[in-house]
């Protein structure tokens, strides 16, 4: 795509990372730059596509609810297994800082 | 007895003349002969169940060892999705087609190698290195259901699931001489089935033949309340069971029309070997009474990029919830850092493909950019459904090569994203439409295995497993990879 409204950088590569909470080295950060490029590049064809008012299309051929009955057999601490519990709390990282 | 198709051992059981433990101790004994050099599995569970005569005498599946992708929970037995962010997980559930298999009499033997969160055509991607092509090692057996076809391809067992999100059970059935199923979207249920591209993926059977392939389908398919898109109403159990147990009709393909698309076959990147086989086999089929047209539809070139963004999209949402509270390796203590930090760090452990998607997918969906791509796919998606139902209310099927290129080397760059074009364009179109597609064998050059690939009518699944059942028993009479190798 020539006339390209974005151009990569190692800043905008920084700045998907610190978002998309992904860590990367600085070397991770300069070849990402070079494949997104591509990759970018390649998936910058479909703008050029013309689909006219297509309906924006997600298939969920007939989509159901389940009634909202609890059916976790007991197991929900099981399920949660994974997490460290204090106090009968799922202990997360800090959010507000001080 | 040496077994070439799990129906017949089930057949030979319930007739009383064959030893439950028959294909169990076979699997066993060739997964210790042939894995350390394969590497198709990931976790292998050796157990042997205590008395199936008194267990499940009467079940179909009894004493069938199964082999499951390892992104396909399974209670008790460690699910890694070939990542290091989730080496050591141990599932609290197993997933729903798990469940039936195993309440269908079957053995699950092992979780099979894929590519990371099954991001990736060559298997290459996995944290626990390569699964390998049975037919030549320093092959790629396609990904991502890599090691599931390796498994297949040779002879460990005869069934396997595999996820095709983008092609992922289809392509390493090309690449191996093996038979695949991407159900219709919402046959089979995905709970349990750990999420990359929700909207686009099926769990489906892996099988060395059309019977085997009919079998699997005809246990794990079917309505799941506990996934939202499952189908209520669908194909009847009944009829895709027959399938695996009856000969082929005769005149299958009498009246029988189908569609080729001239993009997906003169593909600049494809292989010449491969494309001249494809013209043979449909020659062939021609003689037979198929009828077919070829047509031009430029837009299924662009359908590879168009499930890159939707698919990247998707997995950037739903690999959130691996940061280290409830999912995830965990490297720094929630005491040590902000949330920012340790979110950061703990997520820096994905491989580099899971990273390049998550973080492009984050870039597809941020403000000024959301328009410009994902709204763009999204209807781009409805345009090419839109075309392919058009070209398949004339048509039975549209019929492109398996693979138009020769299995490619383990060491290929996959940043080269020329060869994979032409890989992926005709099977993401199965995805992005939600329509059945079926790969299977129709000979070999060498060593290189020719499969075709079938997309059908929405539900439709029963009558492309009866076609490849009829095409490859009546007319190609193929040889399985394990006859080859």
């Amino acid at each position: 795509l020539s006339d390209r409204v974005f151009e990569i950088s190692e800043e905008l590569v920084r700045e998907l990372s610190w978002l998309a909470k992904v860590g990367l080295s600085e070397s991770e950060v300069r070849r990402l730059v070079r494949e997104l490029d591509v990759l970018l590049g390649y998936i910058s064809e479909i703008v050029e596509l013309s689909v006219g008012e297509e309906e924006l299309l997600y298939p969920n051929p007939e989509g159901h609810l389940r009634e909202d009955v609890a059916s976790s057999e007991g197991r929900g601490r099981k399920h949660i297994a994974g997490a460290i519990e204090e106090n009968g709390f799922v202990k997360a990282p800090r959010v507000i800082s001080e | 007895v040496r077994y070439l198709r799990a129906t017949d051992f089930v057949l030979d059981l319930k007739g009383g003349s064959a030893d439950p433990y028959a294909l169990l101790e076979h699997a066993h004994r060739e997964m210790a002969r042939l894995d350390p050099q394969l590497n198709a599995f990931i976790t292998i569970d050796g157990s042997v169940p205590e008395d199936l005569e008194r267990e499940c005498r009467n079940r179909v599946l009894c004493g069938v060892p199964v082999a499951v992708k390892d992104n396909i929970v399974t209670e008790s037995l460690r699910t890694t999705c070939a990542s290091l962010m989730l080496k050591d997980y141990v599932p609290s559930y197993s997933a729903t087609v798990v469940e039936r298999i195993v309440g269908a009499g079957g053995k699950i033997v092992g979780k099979t190698n894929l590519d990371e969160f099954a991001m990736g055509s060559l298997g290459t991607t996995s944290a626990f290195g390569p699964a390998r092509n049975p037919l030549n090692l320093e092959w790629s057996p396609g990904g991502s259901s890599s090691g599931s076809a390796a498994a297949v391809a040779s002879g460990m067992v005869f069934l396997a699931l595999g996820s095709d999100t983008g092609g992922s059970i289809r392509l390493p059935a090309a690449w191996t001489g093996i038979f695949g199923l991407k159900p219709s979207y919402g046959l089979v249920s995905r709970y349990g089935l750990i999420s990359y591209g929700e909207s686009l993926e099926q769990i489906g059977p892996m099988a060395s033949s059309a019977r085997d392939l009919a079998l699997l389908l005809s246990v794990i398919m079917g309505f799941d309340e506990k996934d939202s898109t499952s189908l209520r109403e669908h194909i009847a159990r009944d009829r895709v069971e027959s399938i695996a147990f009856t000969n082929p009709k005769p005149e299958t393909l009498s009246g029988l029309k189908a569609t080729v698309i001239k993009e997906l076959v003169e593909h600049p990147d494809s292989d010449e070997v491969m494309i001249r086989e494809f013209w043979r086999a449909l020659d062939r089929l021609s003689s037979e009474g198929l009828s077919y047209e070829v047509v031009s539809l430029p837009v299924v070139l662009k359908a590879p990029q168009t499930y890159y963004v939707i698919a990247f999209s998707e997995a950037s949402s739903n690999l959130a919830r691996y940061c280290g509270v409830l999912y995830g390796t965990r490297r720094l203590d929630f005491e040590e850092a902000s949330w920012e930090e340790v979110y950061s760090t703990n997520r820096g452990l994905f491989g580099w493909e899971v990273k390049r998607r998550i973080i492009l997918g984050s870039f597809v969906l941020s403000k000024g950019y959301y328009d410009m791509f994902f709204s763009k796919a999204l209807k781009a998606r409805g345009l090419i459904k839109r075309e392919l139902d058009r070209l398949l209310s004339r048509s039975h099927l549209i019929l492109t090569p398996g693979s138009p290129v020769k299995p490619l080397p383990l060491d290929y760059d996959i940043t080269d994203l020329s060869k994979l074009n032409a890989v992926d364009a005709p099977l993401v179109l199965a995805n992005l439409s939600g329509l059945p597609a079926i790969t299977f064998p129709v000979g070999w050059t060498g060593r290189i295995p020719i499969a075709l690939h079938a997309i059908g009518r929405f539900l439709s699944d029963d009558m492309l497993i009866e076609l490849a059942k009829a095409l490859t028993e009546e007319i190609f009479r193929v040889k399985l990879p394990f006859e080859v190798m």
